[in-house]
């Protein structure tokens, strides 16, 4: 029996594979703009996270910022050898995570800005995804 | 060469055991007990050590005796970088009244038991002599006076790690508990650093002979308090100096530790308590670079421990008198019975009240019988401070303590486990067992969705 082939980046998902049929993004009741994307950052640092906001009203990117813990972090957290009150330090972790949905233009100015201006340890993790729908967003 | 080599296999094991891909076994809750508690290490440590394997020696290891005096001072600073002022005072009034009700159960009831079977056990091998001339030489009352200390604060607090406990925490006031278990668990360490740094130096050996000087101990507290603030002073400024690099904070850290450790022991000062009140001062000093470098070096703490444990495998002598084993089952049975019952009469108010603010019942009380790994880390500071080997018996005993401590409320979880699965007991609400129990179905995975 051969393998099944895998799948490569830039493949489209499986389920829209399906015999299903998939309603086109202009169909859809709240089609987002066509070059919209979902921009995510994970920023390791409060110190670098007020450059990054900065950065990103310069740019006149729209955001919602969230307080999050890395995954280590969270491992440790149930299990502190000497540390049992490190979880009552105020943001423990520090690290946030930036949502903005915007244009594929503004998020390639975000990552040439990052790439430029944000040095290497500080530099956060960051990715693009494509939006086919969307409600509520401020224009 | 050699004694480079030693130090090289014991951080390489430490680097090992706290690898990323290591931390999928503690996701188990038998081996987060198990590494957390530091058994794994102690085993490792043991297996290499002058009664196993032999690889390393202990004269080598006391060649060391500076790197674990830095080692210890890296706890101490670790414990005291927690205690900021908006921490403390975020700390509930409960966890407060159980530290405080813990401590003087734990004084009260460990240190004259302490006390009358270190006495009985030198005694009986002073007659015996068959353990060596050293301990003989300890029997003088005052000489043993450090011992007691040391099983009376190792006696304080409990195990902060609560995952192995948490069979049927996952509800709101399951996940209350286990927070107080942590938070107790860390003021009691503080308590237990400090009562042992301060009691500790009531005894002063002059020209190999110990006896009690009160005055000393008054000047030593004071001295202590003296050095960190001046430590801790000069941290902050090497800490501006370094900013928010990465490599230059642990060059500060490590340098403040070296510094605060080193004169602590040249001084005949604690180095654990004298490192940790400098962590006390240094974090409420304002600094723009603090929240950074506490989270740098609370992040090795995991690799510390594993360290600190390797190091206490190695070290021990496990030649221990009846007496001895006599004296570490006492302490166990009473961390088996006394500890959960002080965390109940402790916390009486919130779980009796109405509505109770915690669990009326809990496996997580009785995870209170679990030994603190600061017990270890004070046990190998005894030996750091004179190395003989009625010390390294000590610390035997204090590892067989923690060992022993962890037999019931592993025996206790897993008998919980057996009974929630067999559905004697009620799960969670929202958990697949209660689910199942009550006679709902077990949820399919959606069609093309996660599962």
């Amino acid at each position: 029996m051969p393998d099944e082939p895998r799948s490569r980046p830039g493949d489209r998902p499986a389920a829209e594979n399906d015999a299903t049929p998939v309603p086109e993004p202009e169909a859809l009741e709240h089609a987002a703009a066509p070059d919209a994307v979902l921009l995510v950052m994970i920023v390791p640092n409060k110190s670098v996270l007020d450059d990054i906001v900065t950065g990103l009203l310069d740019l006149g990117v729209a955001g919602t910022i969230v307080e999050s813990k890395g995954l280590m972090a969270l491992v440790r957290d149930e299990m502190p050898v000497f540390s049992g009150l490190a979880a009552l330090m105020g943001e423990q972790t520090a690290s946030r995570v930036v949502l903005s949905i915007t244009s594929t233009k503004l998020a390639a100015e975000v990552f040439r800005f990052l790439d430029t201006e944000v040095s290497d340890p500080d530099r956060p993790i960051a990715a693009t995804v494509r939006v086919s729908t969307a409600l509520g967003l401020r224009r | 060469m050699q004694i480079f080599l030693a130090v090289l296999i014991l951080v390489a094991l430490a680097l090992l055991a706290t690898d990323r891909r290591f931390y999928r076994l503690r996701r188990s809750k038998m081996a987060s007990a198990l590494l957390t508690g530091g058994w794994i290490a102690v085993a490792a440590g043991f297996l290499l050590g002058e009664f196993g394997l032999g690889v390393i020696s202990p004269d080598l290891l006391r060649e060391t005796t500076p790197l674990l005096i830095v080692g210890l001072g890296w706890i101490g600073m670790m414990v005291g970088l927690q205690l900021k002022r908006e921490v403390i005072t975020a700390i509930p009034a409960a966890v407060r009244k159980l530290t405080l009700v813990d401590a003087a159960l734990s004084l009260v009831v460990v240190g004259p038991a302490a006390a009358l079977g270190v006495t009985m056990w030198t005694t009986a091998v002073r007659s015996g002599a068959e353990h060596g001339a050293e301990l003989a030489k300890a029997n003088a009352w005052p000489a043993l006076f450090p011992a007691a200390v040391l099983l009376s604060a190792g006696a304080i607090g409990w195990s902060m790690e609560t995952r192995s406990q948490r069979v049927t925490g996952k509800t709101e006031l399951g996940d209350k508990l286990a927070l107080v278990v942590r938070y107790g668990g860390a003021l009691s360490a503080v308590v237990a650093i400090a009562a042992y740094g301060i009691a500790d130096k009531f005894v002063v050996r002059v020209e190999q002979e110990a006896r009690f000087d009160v005055g000393f101990a008054l000047a030593a507290a004071g001295l202590t308090v003296l050095l960190a603030v001046i430590a801790a002073i000069i941290g902050r400024f090497a800490l501006s100096l370094a900013g928010s690099d990465r490599g230059q904070q642990l060059a500060v850290f490590l340098a403040l530790v070296t510094f605060v450790a080193g004169i602590a022991a040249q001084t005949d000062l604690s180095p654990l308590f004298a490192a940790m009140l400098t962590g006390v001062v240094l974090t409420n000093l304002p600094s723009e670079h603090l929240d950074r470098f506490q989270r740098f070096i609370l992040r090795a703490e995991h690799a510390v421990a594993v360290f600190f444990a390797l190091l206490a495998g190695l070290l021990i002598n496990p030649l221990l008198h009846p007496y001895a084993v006599l004296l570490a089952v006492a302490i166990a049975v009473f961390r088996w019975l006394g500890k959960p019952a002080a965390a109940k009469l402790g916390l009486r108010r919130e779980r009796l009240g109405e509505p109770p603010e915690l669990p009326p019942k809990s496996t997580l009380y009785v995870a209170a019988a679990r030994q603190s790994p600061i017990a270890m880390a004070m046990a190998v500071a005894l030996v750091a401070d004179e190395w003989s080997e009625f010390h390294r018996q000590m610390l035997a005993v204090v590892l067989l303590i923690g060992l022993l401590s962890e037999i019931f409320p592993l025996i206790g979880s897993v008998g919980r486990r057996q009974a929630v699965s067999s559905g004697a007991v009620e799960s969670p609400a929202g958990t697949v067992a209660a689910d199942a129990a009550r006679g709902r179905p077990e949820p399919q995975p959606r069609a093309g969705g996660a599962s």
